[in-house]
């Protein structure tokens, strides 16, 4: 059983989070919340997603499994504004789920999850930590994009960097001290990531919130953060390019 | 690889069944059949195919494709997650893809069987387009030496909407080069469009050159670069490929190293 209602935006949110890797999820519901893994057909990016029940205005719910065709998601959610409050409820003799936004009723089938796996997420020891201001992150991101398709993510002893090193151009983002939330970073950390992944997953994130990264040297980012005021979480692992020449 | 030519129906029944088994078990084979064959499928619709002579793909994942002599497309098809059985009933051999939710059967009977074939294919390659112009850019950019040595490349239009100047640099004395890309045989169009170029910058820079870079340069465009003063660089793909390849690869790690 699942019937809860949320916000539209709550929704929207997992839905950038999690279509961007991936075409179809396995939503696991327990009566705490819901949570979902999903790794990329490249296998280069993993998201784990949480959304506790206190994200909802109602929510009631068994242990049970959905798999969801995101693009039919995302266009049931073009029907709502914001602020607007989804009904979500599970029909499980029909396989379906059925959405209710305002006078529209919308059923939707649900994908098999007898072949949808379960990733294995990667057991990784990182050495560094920095908690940034997802604002400071995006700009970042946005000066990179101009310059190159990978940045390096530098963490060391005070400060943490983010560098775009392009054919000819250069950017660079560097945050020290009280201009970060906090960095943990005894030694020396350096690892190279495929900006257009690195930009999706930070676009997740509001820009008031912060972000954790975690960090080592040609390693993954496992990147953190919260959604829906707290009451759910995003984990990201990205792996890293290994410079080669 | 395992194959059987025009086997009896039992011969064909105990291949498809040991085939099938081993897919079940993952262990990776694509089965073929050929033969004479009529297609049923019902689910969410229902249609009958009467007898013809088909290729019938059974694929690892679950994906049955049964192919025509004709079209691109299948005739009929199950896709991935389909679980496949074999059956022989009055001669006629029977091989049938069950998919639930939604539950769709094909049930393909051969009453003539021509070829069975099972084998390993191995591919974890997602294909892959090497050597846009695009591509050759970028590795003349990261290694500037297969234009010229010395040359330093300062800027690359990688989306203009112009479309005349692809790369832009100083070569070794100093001078302003730009080059014009082409990913194939560059002709007098190519030749041409570099020239106007030059010819319109050459009043503020009298010293501007220009270079077209391809993998060849047509008899008549060299002559018409040579009449203008401009140049060209022949640049062997097979020399090119290793270094777009490398860097399309950019060293990208997959997760599954780790951890």
């Amino acid at each position: 059983m699942f019937k809860a209602k949320l916000k539209a935006e709550v929704l929207k949110t997992i839905l950038d989070a999690v279509a961007t890797l991936v075409d179809e999820a396995k939503i696991h519901v327990t009566p705490e919340g819901l949570s979902l893994k999903a790794v990329d057909p490249a296998h280069v990016a993993m998201v784990d997603l949480s959304l506790g029940k206190k994200a909802f205005a109602e929510y009631k719910a068994t242990d049970l499994d959905m798999g969801v065709d995101l693009d039919k998601l995302k266009d049931i959610l073009k029907l709502a504004g914001s602020q607007d409050l989804i009904d979500i409820e599970y029909k499980e003799d029909a396989h379906k789920l059925v959405f209710k936004l305002g006078h529209i009723t919308r059923r939707m089938s649900l994908v098999d999850t007898a072949n949808m796996g379960d990733p294995k997420v990667p057991n990784l020891s990182l050495p560094n930590q920095v908690v940034v201001l997802a604002s400071e992150l995006q700009q970042g991101i946005k000066a990179s994009e101009a310059v190159s398709d990978h940045i390096a993510l530098v963490a060391d002893g005070k400060a943490f960097e983010l560098v775009a090193e392009g054919d000819t151009d250069q950017a660079h983002l560097r945050l020290e001290g009280s201009e970060l939330i906090k960095i943990q970073a005894p030694q020396k950390s350096r690892s190279l990531f495929s900006l257009d992944y690195f930009s999706t997953m930070s676009k997740v994130v509001k820009a008031t919130d912060a972000v954790t990264l975690n960090l080592g040297t040609d390693f993954p980012v496992k990147i953190e953060f919260d959604i829906a005021d707290g009451n759910g979480h995003i984990i990201y692992l990205l792996a890293p390019r290994i410079e080669s020449e | 690889m395992n194959i059987l030519r025009d086997p009896e129906p039992e011969a064909a029944l105990a291949f498809l069944q040991a085939e099938l088994a081993g897919l079940m078990e993952r262990r990776g084979h694509l089965v073929q059949a050929v033969g004479l064959c009529t297609v049923r499928y019902q689910g969410r619709a229902r249609s009958d195919l009467s007898a013809g002579e088909r290729l019938v793909l059974l694929k690892p994942d679950g994906t049955l494709l049964v192919h025509g002599a004709e079209k691109a497309k299948p005739i009929n098809w199950q896709p991935p997650g389909a679980s496949f059985t074999a059956s022989l009933a009055d001669g006629l051999v029977g091989l049938t893809a069950i998919r639930t939710r939604p539950e769709e059967i094909v049930q393909v009977t051969f009453s003539r069987v021509d070829l069975l074939v099972s084998l390993p294919l191995h591919d974890n390659v997602d294909l892959d387009l090497l050597g846009t112009e695009d591509d050759l850019q970028a590795a003349l950019c990261r290694h500037p030496d297969l234009v010229e040595p010395g040359f330093v490349p300062a800027r690359r239009e990688r989306n203009t909407k112009r479309g005349y100047l692809d790369l832009d640099g100083r070569d070794a004395k100093g001078r302003r080069v730009v080059v014009e890309v082409k990913r194939t045989t560059a002709g007098v169009g190519e030749a041409q469009q570099l020239w106007r170029y030059v010819e319109r910058m050459r009043g503020q820079d009298p010293d501007l050159r220009g270079v077209l870079v391809a993998p060849r340069v047509a008899e008549r465009a060299r002559a018409l670069l040579a009449d203008h003063g401009l140049e060209w660089r022949e640049v062997e793909w097979s020399k090119v490929l290793p270094k777009i390849e490398a860097m399309r690869a950019g060293g990208q790690a997959s997760l599954a190293r780790f951890g």
